[in-house]
């Protein structure tokens, strides 16, 4: 399990939230990126009817070592069909993968695609599967989900996505002692990341929950108050939540705010 | 008798006492102590660390009399102007705070100013609490706009040791017009840096652009930079929500300052003095934290209407 100042990255079971193409565009050729530099399989599974744009190849076209690789082979679109979301189908996949010299695999694809073939309880007892799946075998799923219309899911998507979740400006994955996020907290965030800390602190495993900010590059006041309010419940039942901030600037509006001060919350700078 | 302004806490007082001689400001002090030890409030006396020991001298000890450092008291206006309010805001009961001293004097002119203008906003940043100052300013060592500064920015003066109201006081928000407030304005150079931002999504491209300029064309530390960077984000973050796209942000550097100003392009009216009382709630409290983000942010009306705030920063160079 990941430890302090670990910092959330592209691999495990993955939630890519986007609100629009364009950051759907480039967190899909960010994960591939990734698994090109692995050296790992990818996998990538679309409609069969899917128009160019929205199309892997649409996704990547600002990515030339990525429209090689698929035409090595490296890359590889599934159209998709009910039975590409069978466990078994995915485990013989990544088995073949293996088998063809990979060290690893990726899996991705967009939440429309699947419920275009299969219900969506059945999407969710996949989902599980998955998790289960990206941490027995060399696999990462990188599920996309549109921000806007995932609101009413978040605890679910959560607690099924063992490698965290990502959007634009930041990301958030569990660790061995709570939730480690990274990138920008803002106005434009504040709101998934207050849902997201909502739901880590709804059951957690350890008392106190820490939450490391280590790789937090920018924070704002709505950000600010978002780890305050994304607490506030767990706190209120005597929950004890301890923030990791070796960042100065980002420690210092803590203090201004008083956070650091707030019921349940202790800061620190170091480890 | 001094007036008490509405609004203001029934035992709020600034006063300034300037004297002549070390007689008046030694009794003047012994006098603002005494009143401060029998009214039962904690009482603060600073100084520079040559004249403490001369003061202690003078006053003594006793339970709730302190003793601070100017040097570690008075290092930046605003720093001192907020850490003062913090303190005022975390004290519990009804004990009144009495702190006496003379504010520093600047290096220069332009930082002598930005202590008036300290002077000037403790009105509004500290008049919330109970709290009484007197601050002392000794017109043989120094010059007369800094006496006339400090004879504008204090409600009350202190007279053969008698607290009048003070008919050359002028309200913090007209202060800054007065040549002896020295209000920072937008550098006449051309920027280094400007952007147009049009919705919240844009805020990064803004920040991003900030610490790219900054790093590129100054000296000044990464934690400054940072902290500007967040103030940048709150004002225009405001500049959005509360006035009308587009924002202009403008960016320039030196070496050892930043300086950026944010233009909304709509018409309202934003009082100068907006951000320094401790806030209630979520109002005002991104231009409150802003203010304690800088070094200087003033309100002001850009040429098309709209709200603008210049933000600087400075370091001293090493």
């Amino acid at each position: 399990m990941r430890s302090a100042g670990w910092r959330p990255g592209w691999d495990g079971h993955l939630l890519l939230l986007y609100d629009g193409e364009s950051q759907r565009r480039a967190g899909v050729a960010a994960w591939v990126g990734r698994g090109l530099e692995l050296g790992s399989k990818i996998l990538y599974t679309q409609p069969q009817d899917e128009p160019p744009d929205g199309s892997l190849p649409g996704l990547l076209r600002d990515r030339p070592d990525a429209l090689e690789a698929m035409e090595r082979g490296q890359i590889e679109v599934i159209p998709a069909d009910p039975s590409t979301y069978d466990p078994g189908f995915i485990e013989s996949a990544v088995d073949g993968a293996l088998s063809e010299g990979y060290a690893s695999v990726r899996w991705s694809g967009e939440i429309s695609t699947a419920l275009g073939v299969i219900p969506r309880s059945r999407h969710e007892l996949v989902e599980q599967a998955t998790d289960q799946l990206c941490t027995s075998r060399p696999l990462s799923v990188m599920c996309q989900y549109p921000t806007l219309e995932s609101g009413g899911d978040m605890e679910f998507l959560s607690q099924s996505h063992g490698g965290g979740m990502r959007n634009q400006q930041f990301q958030a994955a569990p660790t061995a002692d709570g939730l480690a996020v990274a990138g920008d907290l803002d106005a434009t965030n504040h709101k998934l990341l207050r849902s997201v800390l909502m739901t880590a602190t709804a059951a957690p495993e350890r008392d106190p929950f820490v939450l490391d900010l280590t790789w937090v590059d920018f924070l704002d006041l709505p950000g600010a108050r978002a780890l305050l309010f994304g607490t506030a419940d767990y706190r209120s039942g005597g929950g004890q939540v301890r923030l990791k901030v070796p960042q100065a600037h980002v420690a210092q509006l803590i203090h201004l705010l008083g956070i650091d001060e707030a019921e349940g919350i202790q800061v620190s700078e170091s480890w | 008798m001094v007036t008490i302004a509405s609004g203001m806490h029934a035992g709020y007082a600034h006063g300034v006492l300037v004297h002549d001689t070390d007689e008046e400001l030694v009794e003047g002090t012994r006098a603002f102590v005494a009143r401060g030890l029998d009214s039962g409030g904690d009482v603060l006396v600073h100084s520079s660390r040559d004249r403490i020991e001369l003061l202690r001298d003078v006053l003594g000890s006793h339970p709730r009399l302190g003793y601070g450092l100017d040097e570690e008291l008075y290092q930046a206006p605003m720093r001192t102007l907020f850490a003062y309010q913090r303190t005022l805001a975390e004290r519990s009961g009804p004990t009144q705070l009495w702190v006496t001293g003379t504010v520093p004097l600047g290096h220069d002119g332009v930082e002598q100013a930005a202590w008036h203008r300290y002077e000037s906003a403790v009105d509004k940043a500290l008049g919330a609490y109970n709290f009484a100052a007197l601050c002392t300013y000794d017109r043989r060592s120094r010059s007369e706009s800094v006496i006339a500064g400090a004879l504008a920015t204090h409600r009350s003066v202190n007279v053969e040791l008698i607290d009048r109201d003070n008919p050359e006081y002028v309200e913090p928000a007209t202060f800054l017009t007065d040549p002896l407030a020295q209000r920072p304005v937008a550098p006449v150079a051309p920027p280094s840096a400007a952007i147009m931002i049009h919705d919240l999504v844009q805020l990064s491209a803004a920040r991003d652009l900030v610490r790219s300029d900054a790093y590129r064309n100054s000296a000044v530390s990464r934690q400054t930079v940072e902290q500007l960077r967040v103030a940048i984000n709150e004002v225009t973050s405001n500049a959005l929500l509360h006035g009308r796209p587009p924002v202009r942000v403008t960016l320039w550097t030196d070496v050892a300052s930043l300086t950026c100003l944010v233009e909304d392009s709509g018409s309202g009216y934003l009082d100068p003095m907006t951000g320094y009382p401790h806030p209630e709630g979520s109002t005002s409290l991104g231009l409150w934290a802003a203010r304690q983000l800088v070094d200087d942010l003033q309100i002001g009306t850009s040429p098309s209407g709209g709200c603008s705030v210049l933000l600087t920063v400075t370091e001293q160079p090493l």
